[in-house]
């Protein structure tokens, strides 16, 4: 169903309000989203006061937030909470379902078109009210121009998934509409009747512009996002590219850490199966002349590409992450794109989908063999 | 002096290392470039041992189990074939030569076959030249 709440002036107090009844009715046990303060931490909010310090608007994503509801909602079984998610998180939260790290029961999420988000170091060193604003003012005609002096986060520049509804697909149960709205005036809803109606909301269809402004959007961001990628790809190419795109890897690891699809506790770049013993490394030494330390870099990253790179969703928080500024995310997203196409599969399309590595056909790749 | 290819093969217990056995038990000759592992199926290769073969020094990686259908676990060489396909993609994209990759069926019967392969990849390998993923990070 679809419905337009009016904001008379104040699109935060709008979503707030929405947000205190769903708790008031029970619907949520708690809601897991962004509070501001002195910055912004995400909290599970039990309070219903303190949800007037939500800041659902704000163009900063410190972490990918599905990463926190596979902290809170992993085993379940004690009610919903609900859960303020950004498209590409919303996507992270639909693999980490398929993967068993998130028990789809216990989770409501609000969805929300997004038309970027800044680094968040660049967010607590502006003015954040005038970013939210700006960025809000930018929604009723679809163009996303970063504050000045600032820039959008590479792979919001390049996003092409920023709603939270696709055709068919998943879809979260309650999504807010802004693309094509002025949110100052109204926002679009479109989720479960018994939702909207228990809101107290009639049926109510968008402005026919919502759904040009979406695709004229679309359209110039695919552009851009194959200029990227193709620029990325050619960079990269061949050993000695590659070793020069990540010339400047310290090993920290925080793109791993970082990725909200790098679940597993036990990786095994965190364990000891790849350590040797001195004599091991000085045969090495001795047959190379040199083994660089510390070693694996090349097999981290390269690993790490295969055992995701068919569920990455693109949501650049890897490179958000390098401290380096070594642009991993455009990397793993333009090689992501290509492995998901051998197997028409698109990360957080469908909660039914299996990734790829959870299936297999008796007749694919029969070239292969 | 000619170009020595050096092949790491990850042979399945069951199907591709029983071939290979019996290659060696028939006297049946074939190169001596390939290093073989045995695994208890190809199913259970991780990318991560294919690429750390390739970064060590492999010039060629032959990854080979049961015949689709014939796998000793029911379907660990499905679940291979979808990876062999995942990394050799990203090698691709990525224009690391994903043709030093090969996934071979062999059968425990087949030792002939297992040297034929050994043998074409050979050939191949001999003719393509060294794999640039080996030389030295300096």
């Amino acid at each position: 169903m679809k419905s337009v709440i009016q904001t008379h002036g104040d699109p935060k107090g709008a979503v707030v309000g929405v947000l205190k009844s769903l708790l008031n009715q029970g619907v949520v046990k708690a809601w897991l989203l962004p509070l501001s303060g002195s910055g912004i931490t995400y909290a599970l909010v039990r309070d219903e006061g303190l949800l007037e310090k939500a800041s659902p608007f704000a163009p900063v994503m410190p972490i990918n937030l599905a990463r926190a509801v596979s902290v809170v909602a992993k085993k379940g079984g004690a009610g919903k909470i609900g859960v303020l998610l950004r498209p590409c998180e919303q996507r992270a939260f639909v693999e980490l379902v398929k993967f068993h790290q998130i028990d789809r029961n216990s989770v409501l999420v609000v969805g929300m078109d997004c038309l970027g988000t800044y680094e968040l170091k660049d967010y607590a060193s502006s003015a954040n009210t005038a970013l939210e604003e700006a960025i809000l003012r930018q929604f009723k005609a679809g163009e996303a121009t970063p504050y000045q002096g600032l820039n959008f986060r590479k792979a919001c520049e390049v996003c092409v998934h920023f709603t939270p509804t696709n055709d068919g697909g998943y879809a979260p149960e309650l999504a807010l509409g802004l693309l094509g709205m002025d949110p100052y005036e109204a926002i679009a809803l479109e989720g479960e009747p018994d939702l909207l109606k228990g809101l107290g909301l009639e049926e109510a269809s968008e402005p026919p512009s919502r759904l040009e402004v979406i695709s004229a959007l679309r359209e110039k961001r695919t552009a851009k996002r194959k200029e990227a990628f193709a620029e990325t790809l050619g960079k990269a190419r061949g050993i000695e590219g590659l070793r020069s795109y990540l010339s400047t890897c310290i090993r920290c690891h925080n793109c791993m850490v970082n990725c909200p699809i790098c679940y597993c506790p036990d990786c095994v770049f965190r364990t000891e199966t790849f350590d040797r013993t001195t004599s091991q490394y000085l045969a090495w030494a001795e047959r190379k002349g040199a083994v660089p330390m510390l070693p694996d870099l090349i097999l981290f990253h390269l690993t790490r590409m295969n055992h995701m790179a068919t569920s990455c969703v693109a949501c650049g928080m890897c490179t958000s992450a390098c401290p380096m500024g070594i642009d991993v995310g455009t990397l793993f997203s333009a090689v992501g794109e290509k492995v998901q196409a051998l197997f028409n599969y698109v990360p957080g399309r469908s909660l039914e989908e299996l990734p790829p590595v959870a299936e297999f056909k008796e007749e694919e790749f029969l070239d292969l063999g | 002096m000619e170009f020595e290819p050096r092949i790491v093969g990850f042979l399945c217990n069951w199907c591709a290392y029983s071939g290979a056995d019996l290659a060696g038990t028939s006297r049946i000759q074939y190169p001596p470039n390939i290093r073989v592992i045995r695994l208890m199926c190809t199913g259970a290769l991780d990318p991560i041992y294919v690429l750390r073969a390739f970064l060590e020094g492999a010039d060629g990686i032959l990854i080979a189990g049961c015949h689709p259908g014939d796998c000793h676990y029911l379907n660990g060489n499905y679940k291979a074939r979808r990876r062999v396909a995942i990394l050799k993609e990203i090698l691709k994209e990525l224009g690391l030569e994903e043709d030093r990759v090969w996934l071979r069926w062999i059968s425990a019967s087949e030792g002939q076959r297992f040297a034929d392969t050994v043998k074409e990849m050979v050939e191949y390998l001999k003719a393509k030249g060294p794999s640039p993923m080996k030389n030295p990070i300096l």
